[in-house]
């Protein structure tokens, strides 16, 4: 085990870095700034994170345990792929890992940010987020209106994915789409009542984003409502702001 | 034999526009506004490319083919279509431009370097196994280049993003984009297509051409540069499509008993016809996916390749 383990060990602090987006923003919104070892450098990217701010005066790392032992941690925390092997270094090196499985519903985030705030000792920072989201799923639209969620390229969402369930919280019944994609021919003969689109990296040129701008895409402004595409990447604790604001518009 | 291939041509144009027949079919009766659309939108645009991109291919693969009398010349195989995803993704992803002619443009630039690289490097006569070499070695840089350009490309997703264009695609384009890609390419294949006689009577040699008045290093600068924008522009589009500028033109000189010039209008239109029934065949796929057009292309394309370079073999060795 290396020095710094055990001396942290010893000392009982909790040293914490994140090695994934995903995870980034449990640890940003959980953990006490002086728990935070690193987070990844996706964390302090505007155009990634919402909470970009809070993670620009941290350390980061590029991803990789070997990237994030520099800030000295005691804990790491990944996400799904390559996280195995990650953890196993890790655990070898003496520190703690707590591998987050890929969420598939609300109840797992829920779980996540319980695991993640019960490793950091930051239960009084979980409560008010999990009380704001247990509120509004006791307080659940009355009805869902028809809508697909539009990313670039016509990328959209299963309803029964975590973005599905997501959406139906702030009262949008995501329609299903063969292969979870939203094709232009079914756009223009059966368009849904509300697009929800995602305005990720909508400034950046790419592919996907010049699909966004057919004409049969810029026809359907008129019932368009655009969303912070940057918090659907991971569907995790940000989304919770994001469907009150949803939950305000049209319906 | 023309007016067979262009009314093979019309006709597969107008199946594509018809497939699939059961949506159209409704809205025609339910709401004739949005199938106006649907037709005008989508569904043109499309067919136009597919025909318009087959034609480029087939028309620039004969001439240059002609250019280097060797049969084993086209797009792809010459690294002129790797060269222009090369510009297209650079032009793109590194200095943000965005309008369809401005793609269009860096797609020709691309194409245009790697024709001038392959002459550099093979030799304006080429023989197959220095021509297939040179193009096999650009082809290779020019693949490996755009993958690093998308690899340190600002947008962290700009893999995933170009896989399906680098792999061919029709779908989903605008009329914008169709006239980025046709317009120079009509316009460069028109330049092309005065050259018929010309180029067959450079297959006689370059001192007979020379002497009927003919300047060779000239017609070679022009045939590389009208190809180069032509595919530049459709590849800035549709991404590159492989073979169809092989083996449409091998099959036209086949029509036109060996004449390179005579085989460009026959090998625009097969290169039409062939690609087509390609973009037709990626409809075929089940659960709402699209195959890849350069699967399709490179699937039937292949044997062809193979027959045409055991062929050389026996005749070099007969």
């Amino acid at each position: 085990m290396p020095a710094f383990a055990l001396a942290w060990a010893a000392s009982g602090a909790i040293r914490a870095a994140s090695l994934n987006l995903c995870t980034d923003e449990y640890l940003l919104v959980l953990a006490r700034p002086e728990q935070i070892a690193s987070v990844s450098y996706l964390a302090a990217e505007p155009l990634e994170s919402v909470l970009w701010t809070r993670a620009r005066n941290v350390h980061h790392n590029r991803g990789t345990l070997e990237s994030a032992l520099a800030a000295r941690p005691n804990l790491i925390l990944t996400m799904g792929g390559g996280g195995r092997a990650t953890a196993a270094i890790a655990q070898r090196l003496g520190l703690r890992v707590i591998d987050l499985p890929y969420p598939a519903s609300i109840a797992d985030v829920r779980r996540h940010a319980m695991r993640v705030a019960q490793a950091l000792g930051t239960p009084d920072r979980v409560s008010p987020t999990l009380v704001a989201l247990d509120q509004m799923q006791r307080n659940r639209p009355a009805g869902m209106t028809d809508a697909a969620f539009l990313a670039g390229a016509g990328n959209s969402l299963d309803p029964g994915s975590l973005g599905g369930q997501w959406l139906a919280l702030a009262g949008y019944r995501q329609r299903a789409l063969p292969s979870g994609k939203l094709n232009l021919e079914s756009l223009a003969i059966n368009p849904p009542k509300w697009l929800i689109r995602s305005d990720y990296r909508a400034g950046q040129w790419s592919r996907a984003q010049a699909w966004l701008n057919h004409p049969l895409v810029r026809r359907a402004r008129g019932r368009t409502i655009q969303t912070d595409g940057r918090v659907w990447t991971c569907g995790g604790l940000p989304m919770i702001a994001e469907v009150e604001r949803l939950r305000r518009m049209p319906h | 034999m023309k007016l067979l291939l262009v009314t093979a041509a019309l006709v597969i144009g107008l199946i594509g526009m018809m497939t699939p027949w059961a949506p159209l079919r409704e809205l025609i009766d339910t709401d004739p506004a949005v199938a106006h659309l649907l037709l005008v939108e989508l569904r043109l645009p499309r067919v136009l490319l597919a025909l318009g991109y087959g034609a480029t291919l087939g028309l620039t693969g004969a001439a240059l083919q002609a250019i280097f009398a060797n049969p084993l010349a086209s797009p792809d195989i010459t690294g002129s279509s790797s060269g222009a995803a090369l510009g297209a993704v650079l032009g793109g992803y590194f200095l943000g431009l965005t309008g369809p002619l401005l793609l269009a443009g860096c797609g020709a630039a691309g194409a245009l370097l790697a024709l001038l690289l392959l002459l550099g490097l093979a030799g304006r006569r080429a023989d197959s196994s220095s021509l297939l070499l040179a193009g096999l070695a650009i082809s290779l840089a020019a693949g490996a280049l755009t993958s690093l350009a998308l690899a340190l490309a600002p947008s962290p997703f700009a893999f995933y993003d170009a896989f399906d264009w680098l792999m061919g695609s029709l779908e989903d384009r605008s009329l914008r984009q169709v006239a980025a890609a046709l317009i120079p390419a009509a316009a460069a294949g028109l330049w092309l297509a005065r050259y018929s006689g010309t180029l067959d009577r450079l297959a006689l040699g370059e001192d007979v051409l020379a002497s009927l008045g003919h300047d060779p290093s000239r017609l070679r600068t022009e045939v590389v540069i009208a190809s180069a924008i032509a595919v530049g522009a459709c590849v800035s589009v549709c991404g590159s499509v492989g073979f169809v500028g092989l083996i449409a033109p091998i099959a036209a000189r086949r029509l036109t008993r060996g004449h390179p010039g005579r085989a460009l209008v026959p090998a625009a239109l097969i290169g039409a016809i062939l690609l087509s029934a390609a973009d037709l065949l990626t409809r075929l796929a089940p659960l709402g996916r699209a195959i890849p057009l350069g699967v399709i292309t490179a699937a039937l394309g292949t044997p062809i390749f193979l027959w045409v370079l055991l062929r050389m073999r026996w005749r070099l060795t007969s």
